[in-house]
């Protein structure tokens, strides 16, 4: 028998062990404040895998199409940042680099760091890991900047004939990345890199 | 901040969570997810890799206006291909072109492959790439039916009769006046087929015409032939010259325009179909 804190109102209370499968609620508020052994892990690291599948494709293929007095280019996050870069926008090339190309990497990579240490039932770098994780999911919705900016782009550029932005294929499995990535944090239980800790008893 | 309504102190007098039971499916469902999502990234990469076929090199004289990445290929008006690099040849003579092929479309690069830049063209009949104002040129290829190859050498522009079937005669004359390739064939003022180039013959003793005369009006297996003969107004014909294949033309008028008549054919038929294609 352990005692929990609910996240959303506070109220301490008593959880006593939970079987594989089952969720334990809050008796005032509702919310959930713990969740049964097994499942999120495999959750956690089943959804970085399937993000990671998309990421070869959302860096192959060009996440827009501009179609412009019947001239058309097609780019991918890499020509976008290059072509930034020629352009002597090496500010927005950076952002564009960083944000398209290395953090939706850097965080699957993260995840499955956390997901095999979890696993391992590593007791060192306890307090960094959970640092990580908190900076994960600070860093969540950024990574759908470019589906936001694309869609605005997709929305507002239709000037008939003369001009027309496309969504490509990298679009989409920039989305799925993106989407994929977001569940797999919302999947890991930060509890877990404390479980079976020396730190608590 | 907390307002917990018990002041237990123990840990027995805090209220039990509830406890629900959540889950419908097993753990193992949920590595369906990367296994679907393997599939769809398997396949996209896959049509990614093999989008493009063969690579062609094509020289130019001239590329201007060809952009690398831009530019496309085609073929009666289909994209088939899309020009990949642009760099002089090492001893600065040519454009080396430098197009990606699509899959499909490989069966483009061949022996005898024709390809030419498209770029607006003004002429005294008609005004012809005018949509590459705008889209800027594009490479127009007319697939050989040769073995595949991938180096090619472009042509300036391409002759009127590329693709086209029908009856091709060669004419011989002494003087060309206005008949240039496009000029119009008529016979009883019916356009029948028009000049596909004009040069002069191996000696230069004459000008050579080359004429198309299309398919349903010299269809084969007849044994007439269109017969050409100049006839300019207030003018007597001038001599004419006859060639092995018998064709007479005198040289024209100044509308450039052929009257036709039917006479035998004399021509061998496997005289048919000169090449017309520049070097």
């Amino acid at each position: 028998m352990s005692l929990v804190a609910c996240d959303t109102c506070g109220l301490v209370q008593r959880l006593p062990p939970l079987a594989p499968g089952v969720t334990a609620e809050c008796v005032r508020c509702g919310g959930r404040v713990a969740r049964g052994p097994g499942g999120s892990l495999a959750r956690t690291a089943a959804f970085s895998l399937a993000a990671l599948m998309f990421y070869l494709p959302a860096n192959l293929y060009p996440i827009l199409r501009l179609e412009w007095y019947g001239t058309h280019s097609e780019s991918t996050a890499w020509d976008g940042a290059i072509e930034l870069f020629r352009q002597g926008e090496t500010m927005i090339a950076v952002i564009v680099f960083l944000a398209s190309i290395v953090v939706p990497f850097l965080k699957l990579l993260a995840l499955f760091y956390l997901v095999a240490t979890v696993r391992l039932r590593s007791a060192a770098w306890r307090r960094a890991r959970a640092r990580l994780f908190r900076a994960l999911e600070l860093i969540g919705p950024w990574a759908m900047l470019d589906v936001f900016v694309m869609s605005v782009l997709v929305a507002l550029v239709k000037l008939g004939e003369l001009a027309t932005v496309l969504p490509g294929r990298g679009l989409f499995s920039f989305t799925a990345v993106a989407v994929l990535t977001m569940m797999a944090s919302v999947s890991f239980d930060p509890r877990l890199i404390w479980e079976r800790g020396d730190e608590r008893p | 901040m907390t307002e917990a309504p018990n002041d237990a102190t123990t840990p027995d007098a805090l209220p039990a969570a509830r406890i629900r039971r959540r889950r419908r499916y097993p753990v193992y469902v949920v590595w369906l997810v990367p296994l679907i999502a393997a599939v769809v990234a398997g396949v996209l990469v896959y049509e990614r890799i093999t989008e493009y076929g063969p690579t062609v090199t094509i020289m130019f004289r001239d590329a201007t206006g060809l952009k690398p990445r831009q530019s496309e290929v085609r073929y009666r008006g289909v994209a088939v291909g899309e020009v990949s690099a642009l760099e002089l040849s090492p001893d600065l003579a040519y454009v080396v072109v430098t197009a990606r092929v699509r899959r499909e479309a490989a069966n483009i690069a061949r022996e005898g492959s024709v390809f030419w830049i498209v770029r607006p063209e003004v002429g005294i009949e008609t005004v012809r790439g005018l949509t590459t104002v705008i889209t800027g040129p594009y490479i127009e290829v007319f697939p050989g039916s040769g073995r595949q190859k991938t180096e090619f050498v472009g042509v300036e522009r391409p002759s009127p009769a590329l693709g086209r079937r029908g009856l091709r005669v060669t004419l011989a004359t002494a003087h060309l006046t206005s008949i240039r390739p496009r000029t119009a064939v008529y016979y009883r003022g019916v356009e029948v087929g028009m000049v596909s180039a004009t040069a002069l013959s191996g000696d230069a003793t004459a000008a050579h015409v080359r004429v198309l005369i299309e398919p349903r009006y010299a269809p084969p297996g007849e044994d007439r032939v269109p017969f050409l003969e100049h006839q300019r107004r207030g003018c007597e014909p001038e001599p004419l010259q006859r060639r092995r294949d018998q064709h007479r033309l005198a040289p024209l008028a100044h509308r450039g325009r052929y009257r036709l008549r039917h006479a035998r054919r004399q021509e061998p038929a496997g005289k048919r179909g000169h090449d017309l294609r520049a070097p």
